[in-house]
């Protein structure tokens, strides 16, 4: 197994560790979940310890709705913890969270593999990412209160739904109604996705991609490609789970600083380091 | 010259957003940010697995 492989199966046990779950049925309630990793790991997975920053994110601005009187002072104080914790990652190392730790990115390079033709997305689904972020995570909580994104999540129904429904809590859940029905349904559609594209999710969806991105231009890591060396042969672009031409602009929002192109480059054109050290 | 004028202006920018971000961590302990992520995180997220 290469490298990325085992970092990625690495992050995913890391992530969620809490194996006790299965003996005590209650999920886990340490400091550690008030920690905002950057990956997407729903929180209500009963083996997760750490926290959602998409799903805190909404939280935060559903507290600011002012809906819940009172609280508009905390999710202030929720919204900069969320965003000083993503930013902070994201300066350093860019949108690499993504390409190494996210369990979910994890999931799409693995059905990727699945040995079915190719559909590719036009490049201007990236614009999908901005505009999950803007209006399911920040306008509508903002406006109604309610966690829309969260509640359309497929990596909340995989990893909360279907786990709690297999393997429930000591305190019984709500009936299953159609919503959970449609989240099932929104599950299947994607994993299904995942299985044509690369990485669809993403590249056109993911709020905390959108975040991760654009710190790509001003992070720390940077990507770097020798011009003299590069010959265009197009061979990065092939093993790229995200489908883009490094060569054309190596500090692209869509980068997840997977490195394959670093690994894939014949001539050594491709390099990925810090700055500032 | 150019090229090494504009590196080290984008390294201080990298380095001044950094400040600004573990700024703002620091500031949400006030209105008390990451007790109020906790305490959110620790009921299971009805939204989350669509039994709303």
């Amino acid at each position: 197994m290469r490298g990325r492989r085992i970092t990625q199966l690495t992050a995913l046990l890391a992530l969620n560790p809490y194996f006790l779950y299965f003996g005590s049925r209650s999920i886990y309630q340490g400091g550690m979940k008030g920690l905002c990793v950057p990956g997407l790991n729903c929180y209500a997975c009963p083996l997760t310890v750490f926290s959602c920053p998409i799903g805190s994110l909404q939280h935060s601005f559903s507290l600011l709705s002012g809906k819940v009187k009172g609280y508009v002072s905390r999710g202030l104080g929720a919204l900069l913890y969320v965003l000083g914790s993503v930013g902070l990652v994201g300066v350093v190392v860019g949108r690499m969270p993504c390409g190494w730790i996210c369990p979910f990115g994890f999931l799409q390079d693995l059905l990727y593999k699945v040995p079915v033709p190719e559909l590719r997305l036009p490049r201007r689904a990236a614009w999908g990412r901005y505009a999950f972020l803007l209006g399911l995570a920040v306008i509508v909580p903002l406006l109604t209160a309610e966690s829309w994104f969260s509640r359309l999540c497929p990596m909340g129904a995989l990893e909360g739904g279907l786990f709690l429904k297999a393997v429930p809590p000591r305190d019984p859940l709500p009936p299953t109604g159609w919503f959970f029905w449609m989240k099932i349904a929104i599950l299947l559609a994607f994993l299904l996705w995942f299985m044509f594209s690369r990485r669809p999710f993403c590249r056109a969806v993911c709020p905390l991609g959108a975040m991760l991105g654009a710190c790509n231009r001003i992070s720390l890591y940077r990507m770097r490609v020798d011009r003299e060396k590069c010959d265009t042969c197009g061979k990065c672009r092939k093993v790229c789970p995200v489908d883009i031409d490094i060569f054309e602009n190596p500090d692209s929002a869509e980068c997840i600083r997977c490195l394959e192109c670093r690994r894939a480059c014949p001539r050594g054109a491709i390099t990925g380091g810090f700055r500032a050290l | 010259m150019k090229d090494a004028r504009k590196k080290s202006r984008s390294i201080r920018r990298a380095w001044w957003l950094l400040a600004v971000f573990a700024v703002a961590i620091g500031l949400s302990l006030i209105w008390e940010g990451p007790r109020t992520v906790y305490a959110h995180a620790v009921v299971i997220c009805l939204d989350c697995i669509g039994l709303i």
